[in-house]
């Protein structure tokens, strides 16, 4: 297990050369991709999401592609479309697949589409295959869908439906870096610009046996059960949450705790993964009462709530 | 990767096995030194409270119920953690997972045997906590042999007093055979019966004893009276003759003779 943890630590000490900060955000990342997940970052514009997850698939010889999401962008855009092609004189419809054909896929601002095109997205992040007129894709493993949004300018928006919020496994804040960081920040992009020549760190098939790995790590029972306790918290407690969680966010706890013991070095579950994971876990699966609402409550101070009931 | 030494070492439900079953062992001997801190305290209280003391038993018998069932009821895998804390969440997932079989399971197991060697029975024992309840032990058991032996009673509760006989009963229905009775042919005489403050000074010869001639010494001759007691007298004995006239005895000598000749 010490490998592994050397692995990972070598990984973020490279997306150290190009990220600074961001610690947490982009431990996080790395958790989604290793339980196999989507994950939706938020944070104001001009944070280095878009940076972090390109440098992330570069760093694992993964296939890249983005999509600007814009209110005009329309599903074809995204899963791709038959196109007539001229083939020995023939005229025939060849499929010409779109950006949601790669290994990476980072769906910006995610909250410009249209709910059409945010669905289109759903059945490739569940299904990990994608249909077009009658013929249906699959997509190549692995597959993520790392989606950004920002929490302003809210206006002209789609926000995402809780049923498609619930899809990501993950909501990862990204916060402002401090002062100290943002003054490195200014060091390394404001000087001459040259390139920073990233080592690749991991391949598909890594990735795939890490991805196996992660089911493997072992969990204590009243470790699982207070997982459980803490999903199903969300869905009691009526003082402040409105609406809770779905039992697909205890399979996610209990996988991204094990992603995270993994990436630690470590082969069990600590309950220190489930106090951190709580967070990025429900923040978009919950709903604040109105009362909680008035209070000026946030869904993290609401998460930690929970989390202190259940120690 | 350590598979290979982790195939070598015991199936880690032994482990498990051996690590509840010495837990257990201590568990109990730790709740029978607290049952019997609890029964001693308990009877030195009912002793002086002038109580059956055996009552004790109840109290003691509860708690070492009820703590030997919270106790064996408990998961000794996070009692382990509790002392040694390298082993914290570690050592109950990896009992948790025991029948699990895969690489990662079976290094955490590997590990977790290893560091098992570090923990040692001493850490579940408090020498300190036992020694002063073994002490507690001694001197309740010293408090309860001197108030016993001095008979200190604290609070007498008025025990009720065996009904004396010769005063009657009293106001019981027909209770004749209760009186007092004084004829001298069941007890003799009243004066004698009564001793009063004489001394007695009565000496029991065992059953089994021999006579040493020896030591017994020349046998005292017996006057025996040569001449019978005037009240005692001989009689002559009356025989019973019977008054039959010759004639008939001869009749019957006849007929029996001829009787016999046929």
């Amino acid at each position: 297990m010490k490998n592994y943890k050397q692995i990972f630590d070598e990984l973020k000490k490279e997306m150290g050369k190009v990220i600074v900060g961001q610690e947490d955000a982009m431990e996080q990342i790395l958790i989604a991709i290793l339980c196999d997940g989507n994950a939706l970052l938020e944070g104001y514009p001009g944070l280095a999401k878009t940076l972090m997850v390109r440098t992330l698939a570069q760093l694992m010889d993964l296939k890249f592609s983005r999509i600007q999401n814009t209110p005009d962008l329309m599903p074809s855009d995204i899963t791709g479309t038959y196109i007539i092609e001229e083939v020995s004189g023939k005229r025939q419809f060849k499929f010409q697949p779109g950006p949601i054909f790669a290994n990476v896929v980072l769906a910006d601002e995610i909250n410009r589409a249209t709910p059409k095109t945010q669905s289109a997205l759903l059945e490739a992040m569940q299904e990990k295959q994608v249909t077009v007129g009658t013929n249906t894709f699959k997509l190549d493993l692995p597959f993520f869908v790392l989606a950004t949004q920002n929490p302003i300018e809210q206006e002209g928006t789609y926000p995402l439906p809780e049923a498609q919020a619930d899809r990501f496994l993950l909501k990862i804040s990204v916060n402002y870096p401090s002062y100290e960081d943002e003054l490195q920040i200014v060091d390394k992009y404001a000087a001459e610009a040259k390139d920073q020549k990233l080592k690749v760190m991991l391949n598909k098939n890594h990735l795939l046996t890490l991805q196996s790995l992660v089911r493997q790590v072992p969990i204590a029972n009243d470790i699982k059960q207070r997982a459980v306790k803490i999903i199903y918290s969300t869905r009691s407690n009526k003082e402040v949450i409105q609406y809770g969680a779905s039992p697909r966010a205890s399979i996610g706890l209990l996988l991204a705790s094990k992603a995270r013991a993994l990436m630690q070095g470590r082969n069990h579950v600590s309950s220190e993964d489930l106090n951190l994971l709580a967070y990025p876990i429900l923040r978009h699966r919950i709903i604040l009462n109105f009362e909680a609402e008035r209070k000026g409550m946030s869904r993290d101070d609401a998460i930690k709530q929970i989390l202190d009931k259940t120690k | 990767m350590q598979t290979r030494e982790a195939a070598k070492m015991k199936p880690f439900q032994n482990v498990v096995r051996e690590i509840n079953k010495t837990l257990n062992e201590m568990i109990l001997f730790e709740n029978i030194v607290n049952t019997t801190l609890v029964f001693l305290v308990f009877y030195l209280i009912l002793t002086v409270l002038d109580i059956t003391a055996l009552f004790a038993l109840i109290p003691a018998l509860a708690y070492l119920g009820f703590y030997s069932y919270m106790s064996f009821r408990s998961y000794k895998p996070s009692i382990v953690e509790s002392k040694y804390a390298p082993l914290r969440e570690k050592l109950s997932t990896a009992a948790d997972n025991a029948g699990m079989e895969n690489p990662v399971v079976q290094e955490l197991q590997y590990e977790v045997t290893s560091e098992m060697r570090n923990v040692g029975l001493s850490m579940f024992i408090n020498p300190r906590t036992l020694s002063y309840k073994i002490f507690a032990v001694m001197a309740l058991s010293f408090l309860i042999i001197f108030t016993s032996t001095l008979n200190i009673k604290f609070l007498e509760f008025a025990r009720q007093k065996v009904p004396d006989i010769f005063e009657g009963p009293k106001g019981v229905g027909n209770f004749a055979a209760v009186k007092l009775n004084t004829s001298d042919d069941i007890y003799g005489k009243e004066d004698v019966a009564k001793l009063g403050d004489n001394e007695l000074n009565i000496r029991i010869k065992p059953v089994d004893f021999k006579v040493n001639v020896r030591e017994e010494g020349d046998t005292n001759p017996q006057k025996f009276e040569s001449t019978f007691p005037k009240d005692l007298a001989v009689k002559e004995t009356v025989a019973y003759e019977e008054n039959i006239p010759q004639e008939q005895q001869e009749l019957v000598k006849n007929y029996f003779k001829k009787l016999a000749e046929g």
